[in-house]
Parts: structure tokens; sequence; C-alpha cells
């Protein structure tokens, strides 16, 4: 693997990071076969315990391999890192690779089993369309994750909910406790029950979900909604995974967010978004129970979502950040549409990213000859790189400002 | 005839709404006046191409080879070198996105100073009337050492003359922009396929 084409450093170090731990496993395992006194035992911990961990570090292995592969956008690649450290800080570095999976993914490297590669952002497009920019504000999505995870906000949010999972089972007891075993509702909180916890980390889980939908929100804007809605909709009747809220629940948090961060204006848009998904509850529960558990934290979710967009707001803010609104990447589009050329002087990708939206909603129209939607990617990686080039050339004008040189010639 | 900088740079700065020259990232205009030449300085962009020798015994006419089965891209981001090794050939493309209006073609030349450290650039120059996209570039070390190339560094210039007609027709189809260096298709047309006949 470490002959690999790395475009970019962060991919070599993640692995470097991972090659130092497998080759202290493997230094510990010939210290101890060397030892005249190695038992049996202990060898076989040993071994167990660097199975273990090359287990959990496989999957991550993978992943950086497919960063390498030339059909991700690595034009992104830059801004989105620049992004990233604006919310988490200079010290994380973004790998954005591709995963075979239906939607974006993101991979925890803050589960204590692969603790040595917290630094890493790890976001992975799906693999079928990670070429494609329009799907890049599903990153933001992937980007609420992590700062969950970075920031601790888990610890946190689930003492609310607790209080409102409490709440709940406080007012219902009386008629749900004949589907729990037989126990005093005090026990049911104190001892506690797992299947108390199970309501509170369900509600935990949605609020982790529904906080990512708004990061995405705020830093794309409507973008993030056409995204979703490319991807996900219409979100036919599966079995509903209780991690998740319910589809419908869903789409009104993301849009009364759309509204609230001054993404979206235009009620016309909210009626045509909300078709797009089946809305349907797909209602296959295992057991009463787990529908009343599922109603608890359902419950602590709508108590808590105000302050979880609160919340999001105020770090995607800190990081001064702004939400594109609907004018947002107007002007972008038509030069894009009429001049076939990409664009130059976009104050983000996120701009860049609605500005394409724009024009794929305008595709039947555009008067183009061959492969429309090719054309359509070229022209917003190529504006990805323009972006990255001129933000670069800027910084590099204030740096010389600054450093009191006078103006000289180059690019702008 | 010749563009100069001047009009060049007039161009760039006030656009033609309907059919305007077009370069993104745009360059300095001051700074092209300034330079008094007849030619815009093209940078290196951040994708390479290479032949990929051992898929296929020879480039033949008409392949049944795919693009992607006979070039291998790599794509090398801004602060990362790239080795061009004696008697190497590699694809490139400019960092510059280039839209020519429908008056004016252009053709592409090597610099000087990269030509006499052995570095023959663009064999095939033209740039047609309405071509929008990257230019694809033909990288050649000639020289007997290693030549490091840098995304961003400027590598080549671009020559626009008039084209005497208007041509509002030209075949945008052909000339559709890509960011990465294309390998282009050869095929043999009625003409050279009637030649092709052994016993006519």
């Amino acid at each position: 693997m470490r002959d690999s084409d790395f475009p970019y450093d962060a991919s070599r170090q993640a692995l470097e990071v991972i090659g130092v731990r497998i080759a202290e496993h493997k230094q510990q395992i010939t210290e101890a076969l060397s030892l005249s006194h190695a038992n049996e035992k202990t060898l076989r911990k040993l071994a167990g315990t660097s199975l273990n961990d090359i287990e959990s570090l496989l999957p991550f292995l993978g992943f950086i391999l497919r960063s390498t592969n030339i059909r991700n956008g690595f034009e992104a690649y830059f801004p989105l890192q620049r992004l990233c450290q604006k919310v988490l800080g200079d010290d994380v570095s973004l790998l954005l690779s591709s995963e075979w999976k239906y939607s974006p993914y993101i991979y925890n490297t803050h589960n204590p089993s692969v603790s040595l590669l917290r630094d890493f952002v790890m976001v992975g497009l799906p693999a079928h369309e990670s070429a494609n920019p329009l799907i890049l504000p599903l990153a933001g999505h992937e980007l609420g994750h992590a700062i969950w995870a970075h920031k601790g906000l888990n610890k946190d949010v689930e003492f609310v909910s607790r209080k409102f999972v409490e709440g709940y089972f406080t007012k219902t007891w009386s008629e749900c406790q004949i589907h729990f075993a037989p126990q005093s509702l005090p026990d049911f909180f104190e001892k506690p029950s797992p299947l108390f916890l199970e309501a509170v980390q369900w509600a935990n889980m949605q609020l982790q979900e529904i906080f990512s939908d708004y990061v995405g929100i705020r830093i794309f804007g409507k973008a993030y909604l056409n995204a979703f809605a490319y991807l996900l909709s219409p979100n036919k009747e599966r079995r509903r995974s209780p991690a998740y809220p319910s589809t419908s629940d869903r789409i009104n948090f993301q849009v009364e967010a759309a509204k609230a961060f001054g993404a979206i204006l235009d009620n016309h848009y909210v009626d045509e978004y909300s078709k797009h998904f089946d809305n349907r509850q797909p209602v296959a529960w295992k057991s009463e129970r787990e529908k009343i558990l599922l109603d608890a934290a359902e419950t602590a979710v709508q108590s808590s979502v105000e302050n979880i967009q609160n919340l999001a707001d105020r770090i995607v803010e800190e990081a001064g950040i702004e939400t594109p609104d609907e004018s947002s990447g107007c002007h972008l589009a038509q030069h894009m549409y009429s001049y076939l050329a990409p664009c130059s002087g976009a104050q983000s990708i996120a701009e860049i990213t609605n500005a394409g939206w724009k024009i794929y909603n305008h595709l039947e129209e555009w008067q183009v000859e061959g492969d429309k939607m090719q054309l359509l990617r070229e022209l917003l990686l190529k504006s990805f790189e323009i972006h990255e080039v001129e933000t670069r050339i800027s910084n590099a004008n204030r740096f010389r400002d600054n450093s009191g040189h006078a103006e000289e010639s180059g690019p702008r | 005839m010749l563009i100069g900088s001047e009009i060049i740079a007039d161009m760039l700065r006030n656009p033609d709404r309907d059919d305007p020259l077009l370069v993104v990232p745009k360059p300095d205009v001051n700074d092209l006046i300034r330079a008094g030449s007849a030619s815009l300085d093209l940078r290196l962009g951040t994708w390479f191409g290479t032949l990929r020798g051992e898929r296929t015994s020879c480039l033949a006419v008409s392949s049944r080879h795919t693009e992607p089965s006979l070039v291998k891209l790599l794509h090398v981001p801004f602060g990362k070198p790239f080795y061009l090794h004696p008697k190497a050939f590699v694809l490139a493309s400019t960092l510059e996105w280039i839209r020519v209006p429908s008056k004016l073609a252009g053709s592409v030349t090597a610099r000087s100073s990269w030509g006499r450290r052995g570095l023959i650039i663009a064999t095939a120059t033209g740039v047609h009337p309405g071509f929008t996209g990257c230019l694809t570039l033909e990288l050649a070390n000639v020289g007997a050492a290693p030549i490091e190339l840098r995304p961003g560094m400027s590598l080549c210039q671009l020559f626009f003359e008039e084209v005497n007609r208007d041509l509002k027709t030209t075949d945008k189809s052909r000339f559709l922009g890509r960011r990465k260096p294309i390998l282009g298709k050869i095929d043999l047309d009625w003409i050279a396929k009637a030649l092709q006949v052994q016993n006519p």
C-alpha cells in the first residue's frame, strides 16, 4: 500500500500511523517468542490482541487505499480540508475517499479501538457517485458526525435526553408498564433498566443524525437538500432503523432548519422537496415494547431539536462560515450555463455546488451537445480547483501585504 | 495576424457578452499589458496521463481499446512535484480553462527557457474557434537530465490569431470541455477507408 499514488499527504500519514501500530504488535510478539520462559497462554493472548487490532484497522486500510482512486473528485479535497479545519481546528486532517455503501459514510475515529486515528476525519462518498460534485454537500452531514465526536457532544446531549425520556415514562407508566418486566418506575430509571438506556441511546443517535443534517444545511444551504433528495428519495419503505428519525420527521426538521438558517424562503420548494419522499411510516416493530421505546426516544428528540439546531448554528457560526441563501450561486450558474466555462470569484464550494444544482435543475433546456452531466461535473470540479487557486493567491497576497512587500505582478 | 497582449487584455477585461474570450483562472491583466508580448502565459495543471504501453501492441487506428485502458491518469496536487525523466512522454493539461470565441483561434508553444532544458511541449498546437476546456499538452523530455514539474508553474504560451470569418456554426461538441488530458480519437474517414482496400 505504501507504493500507491497518494495524491494527498493525509492518506499516507494515516497509513504510517497504522503501520507503526502493526509494527509494535509484531515487535511484541517477536520479543515474546524469543523469551525462554514464553508460555503458550501469553503468546495466544498477545496474538489475540494483535488480531483484534488488525480486524479493527482493516476497513480503514481499505478506505485509505480507495482514497487514491482517480475517480474521486480530488479537486474538492483542499476546500473541504479547509472547511474541516475551520470547524475542528488545524490539527485535523481530512481523508476524502469512496465507500461501497449507498450513502456517504464517515469512519468513527473516536472509537477507542482506533483512537490512534482520532486526528483524521474520514469521509467516504458513495463509490458509484464519488466523481459527482453535486453530492458533495452530503459530506457536510459527515462533517457533522465528526464535530459530534470531536467536541464530545454526546455526553451533554445524553444528559438532556435522559431527562426527557424519564419525563415520557413518568407520564405514561401506568399504560406502558405491562410491556416491561415487573419493576417500579424508580428502579426502571435508577438501576437503570437496559430498555430505558436503549430509549436514551436511540434519542441520542437520532439527535446526532439531525445535528449532522443541520450542519450540512448550515454550510451548504439548499444544495444540501437537493443532494439529499437526489441520493435518498423516495426512500421507499424499509424497516425503520431506530437510530434514525422517521423520514417525515427528518424532512420536517431539515426544512425548518433551512428556513431558520436563511437557506430557503420559497414555500413552493418546501412542498416540492417533501413530495420527493415517501413519507409513509414503515411499521414493522418487533414488539409493542419496541414501539413504546421508540416513542419515548422520539418525544425526547422533539423536545431537543431546537437546542440541537442552535448548537449546530453556533458551531458553524463560530467557524466563520455563512449559509448560502436562495440566490447563492445564481451568477456563477449563469456564467457556466451560458459560456460552458468554470466560474471564478466563488465565495465557497457551497456557492459552487448551489450553482451546480441550479444548472442541474434546468439540464433539459441546456443547449449543449453531448453528455450534459459529464460537462456539468467537469465545470464544477474545475470550479472547485479555481476556487482553491484563488484562495491561495489571495492568502499569499495578504501575507505579502502584511509583511510590507510592494505590490508585485502575478495572477490574481 | 497575431493579436497583441493589449488587445487580449482588453478582451479579458471587457468580455464580449455573447461570445467572450475566457481564461479561468483569470491572468493578471496589468501584468499582461506590462509584458507587451503577443501571447498569454499558461500554467501546468494537476492532471497527467501516461500511456499504458503494456495493454496494447501498438496505438492502432480505430482501436477497440477505450481511452481509460490506454491512458493512466495521475493527479498531482499543488505543492507536489512530477518528475519527467529523459525520453519520457506524458500528457498534461493546462491549469487554465480556456474558452475561445468564434472569431479567434490559437496556437500553443513552449516557453524557450523550458525548451533549452530539453522539455518539448505541445506538438499538436492548434486551438480552434469555439474550443472550451483545458488544453491537453504533450510533454517530452529530450534532454539528458530529469525535469521537475510542478502544477501551477508557468509552462507554455498561447498565441491568438483572428479568424477571418465569424464561425457561428462551429461544431461545439468537438471541443466540449475537459479538465483532464485526453488522448482523443483517430478514426479513418471515408477516403482513408477507401484507400485501405487491398484488392480494389
